[in-house]
């Protein structure tokens, strides 16, 4: 399979902003912690998850990168982490090297990870669509503009991501998707300006994900992200019985509600009114049988009252 | 004056400012129901009117509606046509009996109506039904609902665990559906005059006969 792409991307650890003072002052109190006790050059005992997350338990642990300005955050969320797919794993399983000694010396660099060096054997790979996520990737606008250092990990946290947040509320998995996108593209534009063609901005933005009208249909080629002159622009791509939206943001939920209340009620029991889409066939049954109805009657009544003066009038 | 002692006589029941009403919201109602039908049954390959349009137009009309309701409403209270509103309670099952009948039968007998109007009452007892309950419970439910769908934030959040703006969403669409049958028996019945366009011209001058009998001589105004 071709791996390629997957397998070069190289690990990057999410960043966040974090005050000046707040990120001397932290690496000042990591510093001030003893590490392993070994000394350069002796192997030390692996370390245990606690015990990297003395310090990088800290949300203030980063620093400044002086290439780019911008503050590399080192910080795991303990929590999230432990409830992560990839919580019952060692910190040490995929971040190899001297950690002995500050800075820590990973081995290869930093970056040194991808998907691909964990996620392997033909079951695993056939199972995560991982040949196909890497051919969408590869058609994405994030490498056909050649982004740099974009990989798996700028919108997958290793340390968080978790098959089932996609069941989790949908406003939810929009705020959790949209902040991934937002936490570079919020920099490069005014996100709600750009999108002002869409009424009611604001919501729309809360209530779908960007990658539902930024990716092509169907919701299977998720990765493969369209630039943005390419977006879904057409109103009834989402607000109409076989909108897109069924086959991306919903699709989890949909099925889960078809499993819960049957397919007719697991449509018409889903959680959120989209015009055009949330239709109940029973109820567009009975407003076509009442209008239906009532044009019939009149229809019927008038040709009576037709044939009935006609009858009247005859000589 | 007959010898029976009825006169007839042309009198205004259908002031200015009630025409310019009920016509402007039949353009709205028009309008909102083809908007209406485009939003809910929405459909890429056989559009009525495209979504994007039909949004714009279904709110623009939306709002006119309502405004007309508040005028309808302000000035029906205002003017002595609200008298035409106030059932009579006097063999009142009898009476909406007697006009059902007269639909279903009498008027294939060529019978004439039983309840032409009058001065003081202008609807015959089902129209005055149909129009009370359109007017003062109808169109308000499907106003508030429709501003519910508008701005949605004005919607409550959850109802019974679902989307708040479902109960909203349903009863919109139902109450458009009953306002759709409504529509069609409002323009057939339009025919059941003495000719087929007399109740539009009524409509259209504000000017109607009416019969004027000694019993009621506080008709003659």
């Amino acid at each position: 399979m071709d791996m390629g792409r997957l397998t070069s991307v190289k690990m990057r650890i999410p960043r966040m902003r974090l005050g000046g003072s707040a990120l001397v002052m932290a690496m000042t109190f990591a510093f001030s912690f003893p590490l392993m006790g070994g000394e350069p050059g002796v192997p030390a005992e692996e370390p245990q998850n606690g015990t990297c997350l003395r310090c990088h338990g800290m949300p203030t642990l980063g620093y400044q990168d002086p290439d780019s300005g911008k503050f590399i955050n080192f910080y795991v969320d303990h929590e999230k982490f432990s409830r992560s797919d990839h919580g019952r794993q060692g910190c040490v399983v995929c971040h190899k090297g001297n950690f002995t000694v500050l800075p820590h010396q990973p081995e290869g660099g930093r970056n040194h990870h991808s998907c691909g060096d964990c996620h392997t054997g033909e079951k695993l790979v056939q199972r995560m669509r991982l040949v196909g996520i890497a051919a969408q990737f590869q058609k994405s606008v994030h490498v056909q503009r050649k982004v740099k250092g974009f990989d798996c990990f700028s919108c997958h946290n290793p340390h968080e991501s978790r098959l089932e947040n996609r069941m989790r509320a949908e406003t939810d998995v929009v705020r959790r998707d949209n902040g991934v996108c937002l936490n570079c593209h919020q920099e490069m534009m005014a996100v709600e300006e750009k999108h002002q063609v869409i009424p009611k901005t604001g919501m729309h933005l809360a209530a779908v994900r960007c990658l539902d009208c930024h990716t092509p249909r169907p919701g299977s080629v998720i990765h493969a992200i369209e630039p943005a002159q390419r977006a879904e622009r057409n109103c009834v791509a989402c607000h109409s019985r076989d909108s897109i939206l069924l086959t991306k943001l919903y699709k989890y939920r949909l099925h889960e509600s078809e499993q819960r209340a049957g397919f007719i009620n697991g449509v018409v029991l889903s959680d959120y009114y989209v015009i055009g889409m949330t239709r109940h066939p029973l109820l567009d049954a009975l407003g076509i049988l009442g209008v239906g109805g009532a044009l019939l009657g009149v229809l019927i009544h008038g040709a009576g009252r037709w044939f009935a003066t006609r009858r009247r009038l005859k000589p | 004056m007959n010898p029976d002692g009825i006169t007839k006589k042309k009198v205004m029941l259908y002031p200015l400012w009630l025409r310019l009403w009920h016509w402007s919201n039949a353009l709205m109602f028009t309008l909102l129901l083809l908007s209406g039908i485009s939003l809910h049954f929405s459909d890429p390959d056989a559009p009525v009117i495209g979504f994007a349009t039909a949004r714009v137009l279904h709110n623009v009309c939306g709002l006119f509606l309502t405004m007309g309701f508040v005028w309808f409403i302000v000035a029906n209270w205002l003017s002595d046509n609200l008298r035409h509103y106030r059932p009579v309670r006097q063999n009142f099952v009898a009476r909406l009996l007697k006009q059902a009948d007269f639909y279903a039968r009498g008027i294939f007998l060529g019978q004439s109506h039983p309840f032409p109007a009058t001065w003081g009452q202008k609807f015959n007892p089902l129209q005055q039904m149909t129009y009370l309950l359109i007017m003062y419970l109808v169109l308000p439910v499907i106003i508030v609902t429709g501003f519910m769908l508008w701005v949605p934030e004005w919607a409550p959040e959850q109802i019974l665990g679902m989307d708040g703006l479902w109960p909203a969403a349903v009863l919109h669409y139902l109450v458009g559906v009953a306002l759709a049958v409504f529509f069609v028996g409002h323009v057939y019945l339009v025919t059941i005059g003495k000719t087929m366009t007399s109740q539009i011209e009524k409509m259209l001058s504000g000017w109607e006969e009416i019969r004027i009998d000694k019993e009621n001589d506080h008709e003659r105004r």
